[in-house]
């Protein structure tokens, strides 16, 4: 045997000798070997028959330049179908035989089909992440989109209303409580600038030129503003304003809130307006109770002088009973008298209650002692106190308080001499006194109507007065801002307790 | 008096003014606290930021103007009602005007200043 045909008989490649019409001259064992196949029937068949539809055509063309050019060698990649059906990939090295009259081919076959296979897999591997990339871009794509319709979903629903607007102020987009607020729809909105909607003769719109420029480091503005709405109107808002700024600080867009407070407003204007009310109808009771007690004072002077008269010069000539009936009169005109002093009094007090400073309240209490040094001394009252605080007050109308509650602990005194004792303490931001005696005490029941005017919880005979005492004393308190109570029970005493503002805390 | 020592905002670029404001303020109360911005920025970024009691503005300021910072002060959510005192060389009545259009708390000339503590 040739050495040649020992190695075509034994090389571990496959050969093939063919033509180019595909009629297979000669194969070798290990060329069968690929394709699990005998000789016999592989001779039989056609060359390009044996290979797939895809490698005939790079098989031919590789032939087709073997035959036309004749290079040394052509090579190529062919798939063959092997007996059972499977695919038996080959790598290709081709070359004429050399001394033949009419062309011959022979080819050389290497089974690569694994590394083939390993490649494919790699490839169907990489074509699968590649797929799974697109997916994971795709559904990114899709979770931006979502995340953007949320975000449109939040703005769209939100309970305020939103626009953003550029930075010439011009209305990109709206939501539908703004829409709903001012009863724009959004495509007439997107036509609007915040310049439109403001109330032109408002500070408002130079505030939204004035925050688009960089140059304002303020977060957010906020103000009370009119908007016009769709049908001309205006409607009182509230309007924030927020910049959008970029990583570099530009400002992008900015974000304008609204939220309706016209029911707000109206109720300010119902209390503002109830509030002047209320202080007019007070300034003109208080006149009216001034001019009454003032103009009143004088025809019953007249009353009580020509009572007095008629008693006095005429006394001889009256019965008993005329005299007694005169007695009454004047009685009555002495107590009325009483009475329009203590309705004077009250009007008056409090009414200066502006002229407010820092005051002493321990210099308060040495003038209503001094004030009061006659009835302190004919009682035998004790009159002491704890460290006495400066106070936010006016200090004739102090003295007045601090007085008329003494005066008060020592007249409604028990069997015992009076002992006063007047505290201050701290609380809340102001000063809380109490005025504690020994006396006969009052029955809280009564408590609330020991302060109101003309009211006695006693009859005049054992205790006179006019019943003004301890409603000046609330007025006073009131006027400053303060509150009073009393604290007591029947027999027990009674500690008056008012507070009053710490100097420097009033405005 | 129980009135504590206070943190008083002095916006203004002239650095004589600032020291003439800190002599007279301190003598009154020297426990007072004197914060100074040269414009509208910072009087801005310090209220943003900081608490003042009180708000002393000039109108003569470089950037942003008196007024205006006056506005936008008036619009800041949580600083927007602190007491401002404008303090100006102008009395023009149209600057008096704008100043309490803007809710300035008073308005103050400077010469006035000078007058009453270099009498």
């Amino acid at each position: 045997m040739a050495l040649g045909q020992l190695l075509f008989q034994n090389a571990p490649s496959g050969i093939v000798l063919f033509r180019p019409d595909g009629i297979i001259e000669d194969l070798n064992p290990a060329f069968c070997r690929m394709l699990g196949s005998n000789r016999k029937d592989l001779e039989e068949r056609n060359w390009w028959n044996l290979m797939d539809s895809q490698s005939m055509e790079g098989a031919l063309s590789a032939t087709q330049q073997l035959l036309d050019h004749k290079p040394e060698a052509v090579e190529f990649e062919i798939r063959l179908r092997g007996r059972a059906g499977e695919r038996v990939w080959c790598h290709v090295a081709a070359a004429l035989v050399p001394g033949e009259a009419s062309p011959v081919v022979q080819a050389h076959l290497t089974d690569i089909t694994s590394t083939a296979e390993m490649q494919r897999d790699l490839l169907q591997r990489l074509t699968r992440l590649d797929e799974q990339l697109h997916e994971e871009h795709v559904r990114s794509a899709i979770a931006l989109r979502e995340s953007e319709e949320r975000f449109r979903g939040a703005f769209e629903q939100a309970p305020i209303g939103m626009a953003i607007a550029d930075l010439e102020g011009r209305i990109m987009q709206v939501n539908s409580a703004f829409r709903a607020i001012l009863g724009y729809s959004g495509d007439e909105a997107v036509q609007l600038s915040w310049y439109d909607l403001l109330d032109p003769a408002s500070d408002s719109p130079n505030l939204a030129r004035l925050l688009v420029r960089t140059s304002v480091p303020v977060p957010s503005l906020q103000t009370d503003a009119r908007f016009r709405m769709r049908d001309g109107a205006y409607r009182e808002v509230q309007w924030n304003l927020s910049p959008v700024r970029d990583a570099n600080g530009v400002t992008k867009c900015v974000i304008g809130q609204i939220t309706d407070i016209s029911a707000r407003k109206e109720a300010e204007r119902k209390l503002r307006r109830y509030a002047a009310d209320l202080d007019r109808s007070n300034r003109d009771l208080q006149d009216f109770a001034y001019v009454a007690s003032h103009d009143l004072q004088e025809p019953l002077r007249m009353v009580k002088s020509y009572l007095e008269l008629l008693s006095r010069r005429y006394a001889s000539q009256l019965d008993d009973d005329a005299r007694e009936f005169i007695g009454y009169a004047a009685d009555g005109a002495s107590r009325m008298q009483h009475l329009v002093a203590g309705l004077l009094a009250y009007s008056r007090a409090g009414a200066g209650s502006g002229n407010r400073r820092g005051v002493d309240s321990k210099a308060s209490l040495d003038a209503a002692l001094a004030n009061l040094h006659m009835a302190i001394r004919e009682t035998g009252a004790e009159v002491t106190h704890g460290p006495m605080p400066v106070v936010e007050a006016d200090a004739l109308q102090l003295t007045q308080l601090l007085q008329n509650l003494i005066s008060n602990a020592i007249k409604f005194r028990s069997a015992d001499p009076p002992r006063v004792h007047v505290a201050a303490g701290e609380k809340e931001g102001g000063w809380e006194f109490r005025v504690r005696d020994n006396g006969i005490g009052l029955d809280p029941r009564f408590a609330q109507r020991a302060f109101q005017i003309f009211q006695r919880l006693h009859s005049p005979a054992r205790y006179p007065g006019a019943g003004i005492g301890l409603a000046v004393c609330k007025r006073i308190v009131e006027r400053h801002g303060g509150e009073i109570r009393v604290e007591s029970a029947p027999g027990e005493g009674a500690e008056f307790i008012f507070s009053l503002p710490a100097a420097g805390g009033g405005e | 008096m129980t009135a504590g020592a206070r943190d008083i905002l002095v916006v203004d670029d002239n650095p004589a003014d600032v020291r003439l404001i800190r002599e007279v303020l301190t003598q009154h109360h020297a426990a007072h606290r004197l914060h100074t911005a040269l414009d509208g920025a910072a009087a801005l970024r310090f209220l943003c930021s900081e608490r003042a009691d009180l708000v002393l503005l000039d109108l003569n300021l470089p950037g942003i103007g008196g007024h205006d910072l006056l506005s936008l002060i008036r619009a800041l959510p949580r600083a927007g009602t602190v007491p401002v005192v404008v303090f100006s060389s102008s009395d023009a009545p149209e600057d008096i005007e704008r100043a309490y259009q803007n809710r300035a708390n008073s308005y103050l000339t400077k010469p006035g200043l000078r007058d009453r503590t270099h009498p």
